[in-house]
């Protein structure tokens, strides 16, 4: 176990380098910085100096050292557009996404495991089909989309929630089931039929012929044994929301991660983008490290093989 | 192997059926509704089980033995199957009328079955010890060091060696044998008074196979169990049973005791099926098969369901009408044209 986690840390060290290479390579290409930072009418004397100010006029490798070795320290630079360490910028707009993405998940949580239980357990009902219908169509829904559907039909027609604002714990209604939706209709997808294979197994038979009372066949060894695959794609999409829902953050005007990215990319505020880029792949790794911690935690067979 | 034959072969005539009636079945049928018509599994099977028999239930694969089984349990293919006839008797009342509830009360703890494949028949990700405990637990208040006790008291019985080391193993790391006498294990946990082992040692290499029979016939003895032995292995039927019932398509057509069967087999079919059995003393003797196909078993002709592959047909056999049990011994009955 300790073995694996140390593994999967040493991968995440390595590809995250790599992901900062690209990183650096490519705002290099997207322009000069010092330019977006001087006046448009500046002297070339000008835009030399602050060339050599920002350490522009140094070799590529060296600049790339000193990216990574500040970024080690935790210090990704100063944000152009709001003149302030990204990192401590960075700070402020966490914990809003973390709350999002807790709302999200919690969503996903709360319709998927019911909802892919029942119709896997009542196959080919009503609710069956009803299910599949919501499937379907919360895949295939796009979220600006659906989030202005939410907005408009909640916010604007019902006036039973604002439509902007994280003040009040009724405001993570919209997002939350934005955010949400397509989640929660994969998951349940995947439930469903994890659930029908399992409930068709011998095992599963074995137990009902000892008697053990139906509801502990399906909770404790049934869904159980249904949860593994399903996991990697949950601990996959909460990483994502965690980098960022940027559509989600921007309909909602909803002051996190996400909607920092979308303002930095609006601006060109290279080191910003840089930095989200970067955690987004640290928090993504670290995810995936989770879920392997967690299957190993349900499954015995991992827990043993690594 | 053969010194566990003779040693079996003595336990056999140990018991005899002379207990009372555990088990009464009558005209039985289990249909199967499927998306390519009904599928006849179980049709018409009747018979009885005194406590502490075992009887041996044979026929080739897909004439219905699992299914009778799981009928007994209750337990069948949903949505498919159901029982659409016919009375299982236990404890002077109907178990084909009996609720969900009321059925949860009787598997395990009246009636249990040991599955065909051990190596799928346990929770992959449940310990041992958990699988075994959850199952004392199911009809008895026993907790902390005395449930942890009657689960080693279960592995010992099955002979699992170091039992109390095993209660941490998970299922992958143990043996295809190993884990069948868990399965067993558990089945037996709630002492039941019915067991129906289905072909319990298919997956099971000869020696692991003779080892298993053997544990399960002493279990039998010592707890007078009522075992149905399903198998397709006549061998291991004249090894284990008492008496024998014979399945084709869905219907038992000959029952008996297991040396009259032997010596005596009246029906073609099994005939045949004894003729397919490897003789042990015969070092080499060519299996006897029997020529063609069981029968699928759905839209079956009326008549009898045997007479495509029978050497002995002829114009004695109606086509119209499946014959009815003759007695052509004492306890021993066979449903064949020649006997009408
Ligand atoms: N889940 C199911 N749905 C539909 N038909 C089934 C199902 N399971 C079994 N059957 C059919 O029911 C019939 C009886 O099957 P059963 O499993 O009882 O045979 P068996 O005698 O146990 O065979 P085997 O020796 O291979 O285990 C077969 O014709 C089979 O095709
Ligand atoms: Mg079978």
């Amino acid at each position: 176990m300790q073995r694996l986690i140390l593994m999967r840390l040493f991968y995440g060290v390595i590809t995250l380098v790599i992901v900062s290479m690209i990183v650096f390579i490519l705002s290099r290409l997207t322009g000069d910085p010092a330019a977006l930072m001087l006046p448009l009418d500046a002297t070339e004397e000008a835009r030399i100096n602050m060339t050599h100010v920002l350490g522009l006029d140094k070799p590529l490798y060296e600049q790339y050292w000193i990216f990574l070795s500040s970024a080690v320290r935790g210090d990704l630079g100063k944000s152009i557009r709001f003149r302030e360490q990204v990192g401590t910028l960075y700070m402020q707009r966490l914990p809003n996404t973390l709350k999002l993405a807790g709302a999200a998940v919690f969503f996903v949580l709360i319709v998927s495991i019911p909802l892919g239980c029942f119709t896997a357990l009542k196959k080919d009902s009503f609710a069956d089909y009803g299910s599949r219908g919501f499937v379907s169509v919360g895949l295939a829904m796009p979220s600006f989309w659906f989030g202005l559907v939410l907005m408009q039909v909640f916010a604007v027609w019902l006036r039973w929630v604002d439509a902007a604002g994280m003040s009040t714990p009724k405001h993570y209604i919209l997002p939350a089931v934005t955010l949400g939706l397509g989640m929660a209709a994969g998951m349940t997808r995947i439930l469903r039929s994890g659930m029908i294979d399992v409930l068709d197994s011998e095992f599963i038979k074995m137990l009902r012929i000892k008697g053990l009372p139906e509801r502990k066949v399906t909770f404790r060894h049934a869904l159980r044994n249904a949860f593994i695959p399903p996991l990697t794609i949950l601990g996959q999409y909460t990483a994502i929301i965690l980098g960022g829902a940027v559509v989600v953050e921007v309909i909602f005007t909803w002051p996190g991660v996400g909607r920092l990215s979308y303002e930095a990319i609006m601006s060109r505020d290279f080191p910003v983008i840089q930095a989200v880029v970067l955690i987004n792949g640290a928090i993504l790794l670290f995810a995936n490290l989770l879920v392997d911690i967690l299957y190993a935690y349900i499954d015995p067979r991992i827990r043993s093989s690594v | 192997m053969s010194e566990v034959v003779s040693e079996i072969n003595t336990l056999r005539s140990a018991t005899r059926s002379s207990g009372q009636i555990a088990l009464e079945i009558k005209d039985l049928k289990t249909y199967l509704y499927t998306r390519w018509g009904v599928v006849k599994a179980v049709d018409g099977v009747s018979l009885s089980l005194r406590d502490g028999e075992c009887l041996g239930l044979v026929g080739e694969s897909g004439c219905g033995k699992t299914m009778f089984g799981l009928s007994l349990m209750r337990l069948l293919p949903r949505p498919a199957g159901r029982i659409v006839g016919g009375e299982v008797l236990f404890n002077g009342e109907d178990i084909v009328k009996k609720s969900e509830a009321e059925m949860r009360e009787i598997r395990g703890r009246q009636i249990s079955m040991v599955l065909q494949d051990p190596m799928t028949a346990l929770d992959p990700i449940f310990s041992v010890g958990r699988q075994l405990t959850e199952t004392i637990t199911i009809s008895s208040d026993l907790k902390g060091p005395a449930l942890l006790e009657r689960a080693v008291e279960l592995l010992r019985m099955v002979r699992i060696p170091a039992p109390a080391e095993r209660l941490a193993a998970f299922p992958f790391q143990m043996s295809g044998g190993m884990r069948q006498r868990v399965v067993g294990a558990i089945a037996l946990a709630q002492e039941p008074r019915i067991l129906i082992a289905d072909e319990p040692t298919t997956s099971l290499d000869v020696t692991t196979q003779a080892n298993y029979l053997r544990l399960l016939k002493s279990l039998q003895e010592r707890l007078n169990l009522t075992l149905i032995f399903i198998t397709h292995d006549f061998g291991i039927v004249a090894r284990v049973c008492h008496r024998v019932g014979v399945m084709y398509a869905g219907k038992l057509v000959e029952l008996g005791d297991v040396e009259d069967i032997f010596d005596n087999p009246r029906h073609p079919y099994t005939k045949c099926l004894i003729d397919s059995v490897p003789k042990l003393d015969k070092r080499v003797t060519r299996l006897a098969t029997i020529t063609g196909q069981p029968p699928t078993l759905h839209d079956l002709p009326p008549g009898c369901s045997f007479r495509p592959r029978c050497t002995e047909a002829g114009t004695h056999c109606r086509p119209d009408q499946y014959p009815d049990p003759a007695m052509v011994g004492d306890r021993h009955y066979v449903r064949c044209w020649l006997y009408q």
